[in-house]
C-alpha cells in the first residue's frame, strides 16, 4: 500500500531540508508534492533511494489535507489593541542570537555558487558575517537562494552541470559483495594504507571492519579506515 | 582524497584526538565546524577554517586547499560518469599507487574496479587522492 510522502519521510525522522539535500529537488517542491502535487517517476526514484524504500511505496500523489479552519481572531479589549506589541520572545532572541556556524556555511555556499567570496557577501551584507544574527542570516540565506534560483533558469539547456542522480545513501554493493564472497569462502588480498599486505579467508564483516582468517585459523579484524583496497585472492595464494 | 577524509587521517594518525579538543585549541565554541568539515561530502566553503585546520595539523595550506578542491561529492560524480560511459578510470592512491578499471559499481563507501588483468579491486574510497579531472565538477 502507498504511503503519503509526508508520512514516510516522518517515519525515517527527517526534515524537508534533509531530503532536498539528499535529492536535489527543492524543498519548495517538496512541499509542494506533500500537499498533494503529482510526483513524476524521476523524483520518486530519486526519493525511493533517499528514504530507503521502494519506487512502489511513494503514493504518487499524496492526498490533500483539509484546510483548518480559520481561527476565530481573539477578542481584546480596545484599549489594549492600542498598546504596541513586544516582540514574541522567540523572535525577539533570534534577532539577538548570533548566526550560527551552519547559517554562515551555507550562506558561503550559495555565494560560491555564484562566484562569490566570503569579502563579496561581507560587502553585500554590509558587516562581517561574524556579527550577524540569526534573523539577518535567514533574510540573506532568502536573498541567495532567489539570485542561485535565478541564475540557473538564466542558464541556456544543456550548458550547465547538475547534481548527479547519485544520492550519498547507497551503501549496498561493497556489502552484497562481502557476503558473497564470505558465503563462497573465498580469500580475500588486503592492501592496507600503509603498503602492507593482509590475506586469509573472509569470516565476518560489518560497514567498518573485515574479518579474515589466515591459515592457522587465526582471526584478524582488519578497520576498513585503514585498507586502500582489496580482492580476491590468487588461488595459490589462498592455497 | 577529500579535505573531510584528509582531515580524519591527519588526526587518526595524531592518535584520534578529539574534535572538542581541536575546537579549543582553534579557539571555536564548539566542535560542530570541524565534525561537519570531517562528514561534509560537499567542499568546506569557510576558507578561514580551512587555514586554521591546516596550521593547526602543521601542514601547508596549499595542501589542505587541493583537498578541499576534491571533496568525496566530485569522486561520486566522476565514478558515475565512468561507470555510464563504460571508459576505464585511473585512480591514485594515498600511497602514489595507480589503479586503472572500469567501473562495475560505486557506493558510500568503496568503488567496484574491473582491472585489465580480470580482477575486481573493491578501492575504499578514503585511499583514493586524485583521479582525472577530479575538480572540473561543480556541485550546483
Amino acid at each position: 500500500m502507498p504511503e503519503d510522502l509526508e508520512v514516510l519521510r516522518k517515519q525515517k525522522k527527517m526534515k524537508v531540508g534533509q531530503l532536498a539535500g539528499k535529492t536535489g529537488i527543492s524543498a519548495k517542491q517538496l512541499v509542494a508534492y506533500e500537499k498533494g502535487e503529482f510526483i513524476p517517476l524521476a523524483d520518486r526514484q530519486r526519493l525511493a533511494r533517499a528514504l530507503f524504500v521502494d519506487v512502489s511505496e511513494i503514493n504518487p500523489q499524496s492526498t490533500p489535507k483539509p484546510k483548518a479552519a480559520p481561527k476565530p481572531a481573539p477578542k481584546q479589549p480596545a484599549r489594549e489593541a492600542a498598546v504596541p506589541k513586544a516582540p514574541a520572545p522567540k523572535a525577539a532572541a533570534q534577532k539577538q542570537t548570533p548566526a550560527r556556524s551552519t547559517q554562515i556555511d551555507h550562506l558561503l555556499g550559495l555565494a560560491a555558487a555564484l562566484g562569490q567570496t566570503r569579502a563579496d557577501v561581507e560587502t553585500a551584507v554590509g558587516k562581517p558575517l561574524a556579527d550577524l544574527t540569526q534573523r539577518e542570516a535567514k533574510e540573506q540565506l532568502g536573498i541567495y537562494h532567489r539570485l542561485v534560483r535565478e541564475q540557473k533558469e538564466q542558464r541556456p539547456p544543456n550548458t550547465r552541470r547538475t547534481r548527479g542522480d547519485v544520492p550519498e545513501s547507497v551503501d549496498t554493493f561493497e556489502l552484497n559483495y562481502l557476503q558473497a564472497r564470505q558465503e563462497a569462502g573465498d580469500w580475500l588480498h588486503i592492501k592496507l594504507f600503509d603498503g602492507s599486505e593482509k590475506s586469509g579467508r573472509l569470516v565476518g564483516f560489518s560497514p567498518y571492519t573485515l574479518v579474515i582468517a589466515g591459515a592457522d585459523g587465526v582471526e584478524t579484524a582488519v578497520q576498513k579506515l585503514a585498507i586502500a583496497y582489496y580482492t580476491v585472492a590468487p588461488q595459490e595464494e589462498a592455497a | 582524497m577529500s579535505l573531510a577524509d584528509h582531515l580524519r587521517y591527519l588526526r587518526a594518525m595524531q592518535g584520534g584526538t578529539g574534535t572538542d579538543e581541536i575546537a579549543q585549541a582553534l579557539g571555536l565554541e564548539t566542535a560542530s565546524p570541524i565534525n561537519l568539515a570531517e562528514k561534509k561530502y560537499a567542499p568546506v566553503r569557510d576558507p578561514e577554517l580551512v587555514r586554521k585546520l591546516a596550521d593547526y595539523y602543521g601542514r601547508p595550506h596549499e595542501e589542505f586547499v587541493w583537498h578541499n578542491a576534491r571533496p568525496r561529492k566530485f569522486l561520486t560524480f566522476a565514478a558515475a560518469a565512468a561507470l555510464e560511459s563504460g571508459d576505464p578510470i585511473t585512480l591514485t592512491l594515498r600511497s602514489g599507487e595507480t589503479l586503472a578499471g572500469t567501473v562495475e559499481w560505486w557506493d558510500l563507501s568503496s568503488i567496484g574496479l574491473r582491472a585489465a588483468d580480470g580482477r575486481l579491486l573493491v578501492v575504499q574510497r578514503h585511499a583514493v587522492t586524485d583521479w582525472p579531472n577530479a575538480t572540473e565538477w561543480e556541485d550546483v
